[in-house]
């Protein structure tokens, strides 16, 4: 009994330790199923039911794989040096997103299986550009790739300050005012409350005006996090309530999508 | 069956406590504030909702996260020191950084009675976020500090897990944590410890903040007695997980039935005595 705890503790430690916390994505998507119109949630629930965490992390899966062949950099956004979407091929987050939506808005065209998969990869890739590590920027070399960097958890000269090593990709993992015991409902209530009446300000915008919203404040941050850079203790904590904003953001403006698709 | 649970669950804490020592672990500020939402009048629901803009486990390690940085006052209101007859509210309310009952008084007055419509939002806001934290805080049997002539220092009250050092403090703060580390969500651990009457949970809730002090003192006591110095937390026998289980979860349940009567006492525009002798 004891050794199975152990064991089971540790193995789920270490699957968490995906870009998001877990349940902030599982949130996201709840934000964003209720924040669609009724034909869209009736569509949306004829497709996956109730299957929001598989389909977020879809694309990561065996089965998503298998269906969608693609390379890692599918989940990466990729843009020119003004932030625009530029042309990589279909693995690139923005051009599947826009092959996906297709399916989508002409599902009748297609079956079932391809309406589903094409959802689910929606859901998945709009999750993964909000991820600023997941923005790939030209002009900027370090966006290109993961790398470490040091930050100070407290400020300087404190009694506790001490240099610690984090990664960029991990940005938005386990912030300490997040703790894992949130469920995806009730991080989605959380998201609720501080979203407010403001949905349309946040979905506001086309797939394009998201992908720069997301390149420019991934600059930003880029230009303070950088390989070996060490960054100072506010800047660090700062991140979280922007990474907060961003999952609010790709819930809302996942909702968009499916509303303006599913009319 | 289920003590086997919480003997596994205890023999966790070695092997996966990782945090550095900060007031109950996040994850049992978290489940706290989620059972006091579960207890606010819908009125004071809704102010939460208006000044917070979030749930109180959002904001319930807030003043964890910013405890080292720009906030000094922050930082000294986690912990209080008891008396042998409860909490020693005078040394406390006379230095407002000067421990968590103090800190408790002074946002009563400021607020209670009405008065925090008098004040800017943001103010208010603050308040809250701080209440979120160190009213479960003085709360955590680890929190109390008790005169040298009274109890020996948390320092010197060594533990051991399989015959390591084991801070006192340490132990105390992760007790309800270590649920967390197998993945409970705050609903769970809710449905977990959040079991009492109506009428026990009217018992916690009422009373002046001198009576909870003394509660509170009690539990601190409890608490040494249930972990005398010395204790292989690893080795400890069934009952006395059992007990220490009963100690981390009535912590738990003063600690959210009090924040949940602080905040709806408040927005419903009265106060909580700071004595039984005066208003």
């Amino acid at each position: 009994m004891k050794k199975i705890l152990m064991f089971s503790a540790l193995v789920l430690s270490v699957l968490t330790a995906n870009a998001w916390a877990r349940s902030a994505e599982e949130a996201a998507v709840i934000v964003a199923t209720r924040n669609i119109n009724p034909k869209a949630q009736k569509f949306v629930k004829k497709h996956l039911g109730k299957t929001f965490e598989d389909d977020i992390r879809y694309l990561y899966t065996k089965e998503g794989k298998q269906a969608i062949p693609h390379t890692k950099e599918i989940h990466y956004l990729h843009l020119d040096k003004d932030f625009q979407p530029k042309s990589v091929g279909e693995n690139d987050a923005y051009a599947a997103i826009e092959k996906a939506m297709e399916v989508v808005r002409n599902y009748k065209s297609y079956s079932k299986a391809e309406v589903t998969r094409a959802l689910r990869t929606v859901i998945c890739l709009m999750v993964d550009i909000h991820h600023l590590p997941n923005v790939r920027i030209d002009n900027i070399p370090h966006s290109q790739r993961d790398f470490s960097y040091k930050f100070h958890p407290t400020e300087v000269g404190k009694k506790r300050d001490r240099l610690e090593v984090a990664k960029w990709s991990k940005m938005g993992k386990n912030y300490g005012g997040y703790p894992r015991g949130f469920s995806g409902e009730w991080r989605a209530y959380d998201i609720t409350l501080y979203l407010g009446d403001r949905f349309a300000e946040y979905s506001k915008g086309t797939l394009k005006d998201w992908a720069a919203d997301n390149g420019a404040l991934a600059a930003r941050y880029l230009a303070i996090y950088q390989p070996d850079a060490v960054v100072s203790c506010l800047d660090n904590k700062y991140m979280e309530p922007v990474n907060y904003d961003l999952i609010v953001k790709a819930s809302c403006r996942l909702a968009a999508l499916l509303n303006d698709a599913i009319k | 069956m289920k003590r086997k649970f919480f003997m596994a669950l205890t023999m966790l804490v070695a092997i996966l406590s990782v945090q550095s020592a900060k007031a109950w672990h996040n994850f049992a500020h978290g489940s706290i504030a989620y059972m006091a939402e579960q207890h606010l009048t819908p009125e004071a629901k809704e102010k939460c909702r208006y000044y917070l803009r979030h749930t109180l486990s959002h904001y319930a390690s807030w003043m964890d996260a910013w405890r080292l940085e720009r906030f000094e006052v922050v930082n000294k209101s986690h912990a209080g020191m008891a008396m042998p007859d409860g909490v020693n509210l005078d040394f406390q309310s006379g230095d407002p950084a000067g421990g968590v009952m103090g800190h408790l008084v002074n946002a009563l007055a400021e607020l209670g009675d009405g008065k925090y419509k008098n004040l800017p939002d943001s103010v208010v806001r603050q308040r809250l976020i701080n209440m979120a934290h160190y009213v479960p805080d003085m709360h955590c049997p680890s929190h109390i500090n008790f005169p040298a002539s009274v109890h020996p220092s948390q320092r010197s009250h060594r533990l051991y897990d399989k015959g390591k050092k084991l801070g006192y403090h340490r132990f105390w703060d992760h007790s309800l944590g270590r649920e967390g580390r197998i993945k409970l969500q705050y609903e769970e651990i809710a449905a977990m410890v959040d079991r009492v009457s109506k009428k026990k949970a009217a018992e916690i809730q009422s009373g002046s903040l001198e009576d909870w002090g003394r509660d509170i003192v009690k539990l601190a006591q409890r608490s040494r007695e249930v972990v005398p110095k010395g204790t292989d937390v690893a080795t400890m026998p069934e009952e006395q997980v059992e007990a220490v289980r009963e100690v981390v979860f009535d912590a738990a349940v003063m600690g959210a039935y009090r924040l949940a009567h602080v905040i709806n006492t408040i927005f419903a525009d009265k106060n909580i005595p700071v004595s039984n002798d005066k208003k």
